[in-house]
């Protein structure tokens, strides 16, 4: 805008834009504020539009000149600029609130999540009880604080018969007995003591306070009477009996593991007690029993040696027939040559073997030994006796016996029935069924079966007839009685009309004496086998009293 | 099998938020989850056999632990365990939909008062909460109410348990159909008198009853039987306690014994104004016609029920009777007096709050 004043105070002229020049307008005194100030922004008072306005008057001329630019149009690009910027600024605030809350939203999931993990990491899914992971965590917290010495212990609980629930009434009925277990011990601790699931039917008590021992004892006693009440289970009541150990902490060089091994160590030792009650036992850690442990570790291992490296050696006592005066067979025996303690018999460490499962190997040992020497005897000798082989009640029930068997005999080429497994009754306890099985299919094989050491402990006259067998071996219990004792007497001379009727053989062992067998000599067909005859021999020794 | 829970209940009814079931050979097996008003859930299961023999097991929940003991020792889960997952899936929203306070109350303060207020409960859940610790309070540890009624018209039996025992004594109990040959079912059709296990020589009469119960810490019993005069249901408060009877867990039994037999009392009470309140409900019998039944079992004729509803005699004959006997679903006039005296109706007085209509 330009306008044009003379100085009488009219509007001379006045242009805006391109609008056409307007000579008439306000008086000149409309524009004084304007002409004070000689520069501002200034509402024009033609068109009341806001200007910015500079204000000159021309010295030569009685005019004056007022020029001014529209305020909108002055500021149009900084306000289009302050929009953006505020738009953007806007867009951006809004932009960093709503990462603040997804943020705060994600890392309140985040550690909702991670809690929830945690909680799942270290509880036992089934029971809902804590887990090994949490127990032992738990425990190497406390083991740090040296004021947890005498003041925490671990009640070490594990299920007796849990497995044979298990197999009975299935997994799903096991598992649920587990959780009525838990539900059990949770109440008959209270909420004074945690309890914790560390394995399948295994559970933790942490026991903590001053004479954690006793409190300790306390406690297992309360759950040993909570487990003297039956658990009902699809309408059956199973009563579940409980081997507890005790272990409590003493010594400042103790983890939670040597705590852990230490309680398990004491309930193996209460569990051997109380498979043998039948009751639900508790024993509390002691030293003797880590060392117990140590001593058959070391056992084991030794054992193991001898059998990798050729330190067990298989002998042949001879089985004499009487009436002939000639070898019926051999029995293999086991012999450990220990290169410090010399001959070791096979009754110091066959027992040993037998409840560590090292039997298994050994067994197979002597059978391959056994295989190999029958070999070698039926090429260099026209008769070779029979050779009796101990099968344990261990290797009976491993389904590779008989496969085992079958092979030794194949690749070996040896007759079968130059082969017999003595089987003790004892192997028939705890499942007749499948060892009746097992019996069988050796016996197809045409391997002979011998009863042995009958006549000891619950010998049964119905073994004779239910697991069909080859002969019987009569205990040297009995032998002993001979010919002094009347009821041992008796029960021979019953044995041997038995055993005729039944066209079974039978064997006498033990025979030490010559009064002995001059009454055993009466009987044509008993076979002996004991001292007086002959001790167990190396190979050679027996291939060298055979027939040529 | 599955039906939809119903929403609405009346006072002292609950609501039934699962039913299902199953058969198995010639039985079939009930499950209901009951919700009562008093904010107590209740698992009922009935086991029906052809014979008309019904097994009735009424289990107030105290949590899912309770639940899912008597699931899992119940002898047919397996036939039932989609069952028992669909109350166990249903019950925890039955806890927190149900106000609990009924289980909060302290120990029973005067036990012969609260045996009294047993009459007040509203519903079966609320009742056996009430029971069981009065039960304590007198010093058993595991109780059972059993009551046996018959119907010789259907030539049903049913048993039914009040249960506050160890849910696998129960089941194992049933399973084995104990109560067939239990000496204190016996001892209690004939007898009103409360007898321990020594006194009728339950270890020698049933040896493996008594060993089976053992297992489950019920080592001394005693039995309060009661009977409902002119009804034929029997009523059998079986106490027991974890002492041996030479431990004096006998002694500590009886020496409760009056608070016990008026217990059994208040419980036989309650069962029968539960029936009576059904009966009524179910026959839809209005005042005068329990008056008209009330006059029959008193001994009177066609002709007092004439005066008394001032009447005519043939008016009686032609409308009242056949409306009893159709309301009552009988023949004969002399069925819905028996039917009557059975269900106890005939106790009633007409304004009586509790069977008012």
């Amino acid at each position: 805008m330009v306008a044009v004043l003379s100085d009488n105070g009219y509007l001379l002229s006045r242009r805006v834009g391109d609008e056409p020049a307007s000579p008439t307008g306000p008086p000149v005194s409309a524009y004084r504020d304007m002409a004070r100030a000689e520069q501002g922004a200034f509402a024009d008072p033609v068109d009341h539009v806001r200007r910015i306005v500079a204000y000159r008057h021309l010295k030569q001329y009685p005019v004056a000149v007022i020029a001014g630019l529209d305020e909108q149009d002055v500021f149009a690009g900084w306000r289009r600029t302050r929009t953006i910027y505020f738009a953007m600024g806007s867009v951006v605030t809004i932009l960093l609130l709503i990462g603040t809350v997804a943020a705060m939203f994600f890392m309140r999931q985040l550690i909702h999540s991670r809690a929830q993990m945690q909680r799942l990491s270290e509880t036992d899914s089934l029971t809902g009880l804590p887990n090994r992971h949490w127990l032992t965590l738990t425990l190497r917290q406390r083991l740090l604080e040296n004021a947890s010495i005498g003041c925490l212990a671990v009640v070490y609980i594990d299920l007796d018969n849990f497995k044979k629930i298990n197999d009975s009434l299935g997994h799903k009925a096991g598992d649920q007995l587990l959780q009525k277990v838990a539900s059990r011990l949770r109440a008959a601790v209270g909420k004074k003591h945690v309890v914790a699931r560390i394995g399948g039917d295994e559970f933790v008590i942490l026991v903590e306070g001053n004479d954690a021992a006793a409190r300790a004892h306390a406690v297992a006693c309360d759950v040993i009477d909570a487990f003297e009440l039956a658990f009902g289970l699809r309408g059956n009541s199973w009563t579940v009996r409980v081997s507890i150990g005790i272990a409590v902490h003493t010594g400042r060089e103790d983890t939670e593991f040597d705590l852990l091994t230490h309680a398990d160590l004491a309930m193996y030792a209460a569990k051997a007690d109380s498979k043998a009650a039948g009751l639900s036992r508790q024993c509390p850690y002691t030293n003797e029993l880590s060392e117990q442990a140590k001593r058959e570790t070391e056992r084991y291992q030794e054992l193991q040696y001898a059998l990798n490296h050729g330190e067990l050696q298989v002998a042949y006592q001879p089985v004499m027939l009487l009436a002939t005066g000639e070898i019926a067979s051999v029995e293999a025996l086991v012999r450990w040559n220990h290169p410090q303690r010399g001959v070791v018999p096979a009754t110091d460490f066959l027992a040993f073997a037998e409840s560590t499962g090292l039997i298994v190997p050994i067994g197979d040992f002597v059978l391959e030994q056994v295989c190999r020497q029958l070999c070698e005897w039926q090429e260099a000798h026209a008769r070779t006796p029979t050779v009796s082989v101990n099968v344990s009640s261990v290797q009976l029930a491993s389904e590779h016996l008989v496969g085992s068997v079958r092979h030794l005999l194949t690749d070996y080429m040896i007759e079968p029935g130059s082969l017999q497994f003595e089987v003790t009754e004892a192997a028939f306890f705890d499942d007749p069924t499948l060892m009746g099985c097992r019996l069988e299919s050796l016996r197809e094989l045409g391997v002979k079966i011998v009863l042995d050491d009958f006549g000891e402990g619950r010998s049964s006259l119905a073994h004779l007839w239910r697991f069909t067998v080859d002969g019987v071996k009569v205990h040297q219990s009995l032998t002993r009685g001979i010919p002094d004792d009347k009821v041992a007497i008796a029960t021979l001379r019953s044995l041997i009309e038995l055993t005729d009727a039944l066209d079974l053989t039978l064997g006498v062992k033990g025979v030490e004496s010559q009064r002995q067998a001059d009454w055993l000599a009466r009987f044509e067909r008993v076979q002996v086998q004991g001292f007086y005859f002959s001790k167990p021999l190396a190979d050679a020794n027996v291939a060298a009293r055979m027939t040529p | 099998m599955k039906t939809p829970a119903s929403k609405s209940a009346d006072q002292g009814k609950g609501v039934v938020l699962l039913e299902d079931g199953a058969t198995i050979l010639h039985e079939r097996v009930f499950l209901r989850l009951l919700q009562y008003p008093s904010g107590i859930s209740v698992l009922e299961r009935a086991l029906e056999q052809d014979d008309g023999m019904r097994l009735v097991q009424i289990y107030a929940l105290d949590g899912v632990s309770d639940l899912h003991d008597f699931a899992t020792a119940d002898p047919y889960y397996d036939a039932l365990e989609v069952a028992y997952d669909a109350v166990q899936a249903r019950y925890p929203a039955a806890v927190s939909e149900g106000d609990k306070r009924a289980w909060s109350g302290g120990e029973p303060g005067r036990l012969i008062d609260c045996v009294g207020d047993i009459a007040r409960c509203r519903d079966q859940g609320e009742l056996t909460g009430h029971v069981r610790r009065i039960i304590r309070a007198m010093g058993a540890d595991q109780w059972t109410y059993q009551s046996i009624s018959s119907d010789e018209r259907a030539g049903a039996i049913e048993h039914r348990y009040l249960i506050g025992c160890a849910p696998g004594w129960i089941q194992r109990y049933l399973r084995d159909k104990r109560f067939m040959a239990d000496p204190f079912v016996e001892y209690a059709r004939r007898n009103v008198t409360p007898v321990t296990g020594s006194m009728i020589g339950l270890a020698d009469e049933a040896p493996r009853l008594a060993a089976d119960a053992r297992r489950y810490g019920v080592n001394s019993q005693m039995v309060v039987p009661v009977h409902a005069p002119a009804s034929e249901v029997i009523g059998l408060l079986h106490v027991s306690h974890r002492r041996d009877p030479e431990q004096g867990g006998e002694t500590r039994l009886w020496s409760s014994r009056v608070l016990f037999g008026a217990l059994a009392g208040q419980l036989l009470g309650w069962q029968l104004t539960t029936i009576r309140r059904m009966a009524v409900e179910s026959f839809e019998l209005d005042p005068s016609e329990l008056e008209v039944l009330r006059v029959l079992c008193a001994g009177g004729y066609a002709h007092n029920v004439a005066d008394m509803l001032r009447t005519s005699v043939r008016r009686v004959h032609r409308v009242v009777y056949p409306r009893i006997c159709d309301k009552m679903r009988v023949s004969r006039i002399d069925e819905a007096r028996k039917l009557a005296v059975t269900y106890g109706l005939i106790e009633l007085r007409q304004g009586d709050g509790s069977i008012s209509k």
